[in-house]
């Protein structure tokens, strides 16, 4: 239940965001290594292109496993590099470091292997590696692609709207990159069904993470009502769309709100009587 | 509570279905009269009975209830009569009363009246939010809990649901009550203008962590509090509320612990389903990327020893180490050996920190300390007065012979020898090994790793030794800023098993040399 309430609030612009006025720390520019294009994309283990034993999907710098049965896994790539053996190294940032070797032995074929934990880099892939063959087929099984494709596809967005926020970006080219992102329809308007879409992909993203498949009639729920509630609290001109300048008031910097010198607090102003019940909300008074 | 809504609802619905009775009334149509949960609370009772007679009649719910939005259809049988009464229970006993012309609207709703409204309630606190309650200024009666069986998450939020739109309904103060029993209270709130409110306090910063649950159990509680000082942990330490709630961490899991303080520092405590417990001490939550519990060197690869130096003038017979939560004392960890005076025999300890140790005398004479924090001090000197010493290393500095107890002592720390008999671990591998104490006083070492990749491998090894002994992490890794203990390994030599080469591998085959570092040392070793 915890992780269900989880998903009300994963929308895409709940990512972290760099402080106004700021850029990200200078030191960790974004490593531009990501996933070969070759190998991006749905692959399959197994005989049969409609009953495979699993799914994996390359981002460029991501792998989800989706075995048909047992537990998915989400590897999202901290650090990405080449080892011998034609071996692309994705690392996880987490404190035993996990890898995932991937390369291709030939034509529609990828390779996969799970190295040992204490296996060292330079001995890559090494004893005890998992190696796993997958191949490509002309089209995955349409249930499949019903239950993970806008998963996937909010996956890769998550990684255009990271890129666009890393060092050196402002709060408002962050916003504009996930808004692009939500804009499937590119009108320049996010409806709530673009707002549900990418809340749904980013529940996906998230319940894949924690090793457990989505439950999809709960995550259209969760979606639909943090759409609903994005738009309630950000649709300043009420035509029921969320604009890129409805996105950034207020937040991509302080602008001009610099006040006034005329009157005085607790002068003539008009009864504020109205605004006492924003206080607790805002200020969270005990 | 679902399958038993359905099963009415099947069994009312099955009932209706059954054709009826030959009657006098043959000619005339069957009734029925169907009644909707328009509220958002679970109707109890329902009672329909025909105007002018005594009434209300049987419950047509019977042991059954009607939830939110659902609809029942109540057979009124063959009548021309066409007004009834409707009388229906909420929860908590609130009525509805309507009176019906079930000829021209066979269809009654019960719905609330004025708007209905939400009000977000975000609990900001590091804990479970467990009770909500919403009431009127002055009432006396808070009323049920808004949270009914659930709980609001620390960091998670909850929709409560309120009805109207007059000052009656809208000023109402509010009382959240928390896991660990804490009150907050908000008076006279305007509900209808308050779109979100927050318990806990937002202003201080949030820490927040993960932890992982290496050990082989499950862990069951969580538990974080201010670190205090260095030294034994007081008694009966309040360590403030369960942080995992409801939920556990399974083995090789993990669990975000989310604190907020304005401290940095502090003492964590997991507790296993076997009851046992491990605590770390000063951990700054403002630095650590993580906090691993079920070391594995420390409690699985290699087991935490306890060095048990005889410094009585007499022998002691038995011993028991005990987990400070056991109701029993377990096996003699001596097994058939003894620990003669001057002896030092080191005996495996259980999991987790704390622990209680009795030792027993001939005659059987006993003495015994609770709660003793195993994890910082790994020899205890048993001597006069080690039941109520500061410390329990301190006659390794002092002490050059083993001296006798004074009368007050004895007849203070001497209790009946009535150990428990029930075994609960697996007995000592070693003998009572009766070699002379060591000259330094013993603690203990962890080690630290600052380095952003793994240390895969790890050596302990006699100084000087050309070849390297087994990899004191089996088949584990000490992950980027994970932290250890190293107890000094049992096949060291005896007689200095508390110095050693420290060799540490990391990930990318780079080496980190500690020559004759001294592994009883209370202290930590940063591996970078």
């Amino acid at each position: 239940m915890r992780g269900l309430r989880h998903l009300a609030i994963l929308v895409l612009f709940a990512l972290p965001l760099p402080a106004a006025g700021q850029a990200t720390s200078p030191e960790s520019p974004p490593p531009t290594l990501g996933i070969p294009e070759a190998l991006r994309g749905a692959w399959i283990a197994g005989d049969s292109c409609a009953r495979p034993d699993a799914l994996l999907f390359l981002t460029a710098r991501a792998a989800a496993r989706i075995p048909a049965e047992g537990e998915p896994a989400l590897l999202r790539f901290g650090a990405l590099g080449l080892v011998p053996g034609g071996w692309t190294l994705g690392v996880l940032p987490e404190p035993d470091a996990r890898r995932l070797l991937l390369r291709s032995p030939g034509p529609d074929q990828l390779e996969t292997a799970d190295p040992a934990t204490k296996t060292r880099d330079d001995r890559l892939p090494g004893e005890g590696a998992t190696l796993q063959r997958w191949r490509r087929c002309p089209q995955v099984p349409a249930a499949t692609a019903a239950r993970h494709a806008e998963g996937v596809a909010a996956l890769a967005a998550l990684e255009h709207v990271e890129a666009a926020c890393g060092a050196g970006a402002g709060i408002r080219d962050c916003l504009a990159a996930a808004f692009v992102q939500a804009d499937v329809t590119g009108d320049g308007a996010l409806s709530p069904a673009e707002l549900a879409r990418m809340a749904r992909g980013q529940a996906w993203v998230a319940v894949i993470g924690v090793g457990r498949m989505p439950d999809q009639a709960q995550a259209e729920a969760s979606a639909l009502e943090a759409a609903r509630r994005l738009l309630a609290g950000l649709d300043y001109d009420g035509d029921g769309r969320l604009s890129l300048t409805e996105l950034v008031q207020d937040r991509a910097a302080f602008g001009a709100a610099t006040g006034t010198a005329m009157g005085r607090p607790g002068g003539a102003a008009p009864d504020m009587a109205g605004l006492h019940g924003l206080v607790p909300a805002i200020g969270g008074t005990r | 509570m679902l399958p038993r809504i359905l099963a009415g609802l099947l069994i009312l619905l099955a009932a209706f279905a059954l054709p009826a009775p030959a009657t006098a009334q043959q000619g005339v149509q069957p009734r029925e009269l169907t009644v909707a949960n328009d509220t958002d609370r679970t109707l109890q009772q329902l009672y329909v009975w025909r105007t002018g007679t005594p009434g209300p009649g049987e419950d047509r719910l019977g042991a059954n209830v009607l939830p939110p939005r659902a609809s029942l259809r109540v057979p009124l049988g063959r009548t021309a009569n066409c007004n009834w009464e409707v009388r229906a229970v909420f929860d908590e006993g609130e009525e509805m009363r309507r009176r019906v012309d079930a000829c021209r609207a066979p269809r009654t709703a019960l719905a609330d009246t004025g708007p209905r409204r939400e009000v977000e309630i975000a609990n900001d606190s590091d804990i479970e939010l467990r009770e909500l309650y919403v009431f009127r200024p002055g009432a006396t009666e808070q009323g049920r809990d808004r949270l009914g069986t659930s709980t609001v998450p620390a960091g998670e939020t909850f929709r409560l649901r309120i009805r109207g739109d007059g000052a009656r309904e809208c000023l109402q103060d509010l009382r959240a009550v928390f896991a660990d029993d804490s009150e907050e209270r908000r008076q006279r709130l305007d509900l209808c203008r308050t779109p979100r409110i927050l318990f806990g306090d937002p202003s201080l910063p949030t820490r927040e962590t993960p932890v992982v649950n290496r050990a082989r159990r499950t862990l069951r509680e969580l538990y974080a509090a201010p670190a205090v000082p260095d030294g034994p942990l007081p008694a009966g330490r309040a360590w403030g509320p369960d942080r995992l709630g409801s939920a556990v961490i399974a083995p090789r899991e993990s669990f975000r612990m989310r604190v907020r303080a304005r401290d940095c520092a502090f003492d964590i405590r997991a507790v296993y389903d076997d009851d046992s417990d491990e605590v770390q001490r000063g951990i700054d939550l403002c630095v650590v990327q993580g906090v691993v519990f079920g070391d594995r060197v420390a409690a699985e690869a290699a087991p935490r020893w306890v060095a048990l130096l005889n410094r009585h003038g007499r022998t002691i017979q038995q011993a028991f180490l005990s987990p400070a939560e056991s109701r029993d004392w377990g096996e003699d960890v001596l097994g058939s050996a003894v620990l003669p005076v001057g002896g030092r025999f080191e005996a495996q300890a259980i999991s987790g920190c704390r622990a209680d140790l009795r030792i027993v005398f001939e005659g059987n004479a006993a003495e015994e300390r609770r709660e003793i924090d195993i994890c910082a001090a790994t020899t205890i000197a048993l001597r006069p007065g080690w039941t109520v010493a500061e410390r329990l290393d301190e006659a390794e500095d002092k002490a050059e012979a083993p001296v006798s107890p004074t009368p007050a002592q004895a007849a203070t720390a001497a209790v009946p020898a009535t150990p428990g008999a029930q075994a609960t671990r697996a007995a000592p591998a070693a003998p009572a090994a009766a070699t002379p104490p060591a000259a330094s006083r013993e603690g203990g070492l962890r080690l630290r790793n600052a380095a952003p990749i793994p240390v895969v491998e790890l050596y302990a090894d006699p100084p000087g030794a050309s070849a390297r002994g087994p990899d004191r992490l089996g088949t584990a890794v000490l992950g980027a800023g994970e932290s250890m203990a190293l107890a000094p390994p049992p096949d060291l030599p005896a007689a200095d098993r508390c110095r050693a080469d420290l060799t540490a591998v990391f990930r990318d085959g780079r080496e980190l040399r500690l020559a004759g570092r001294d592994l009883c040392a209370a202290g930590e070793v940063v591996l970078q």
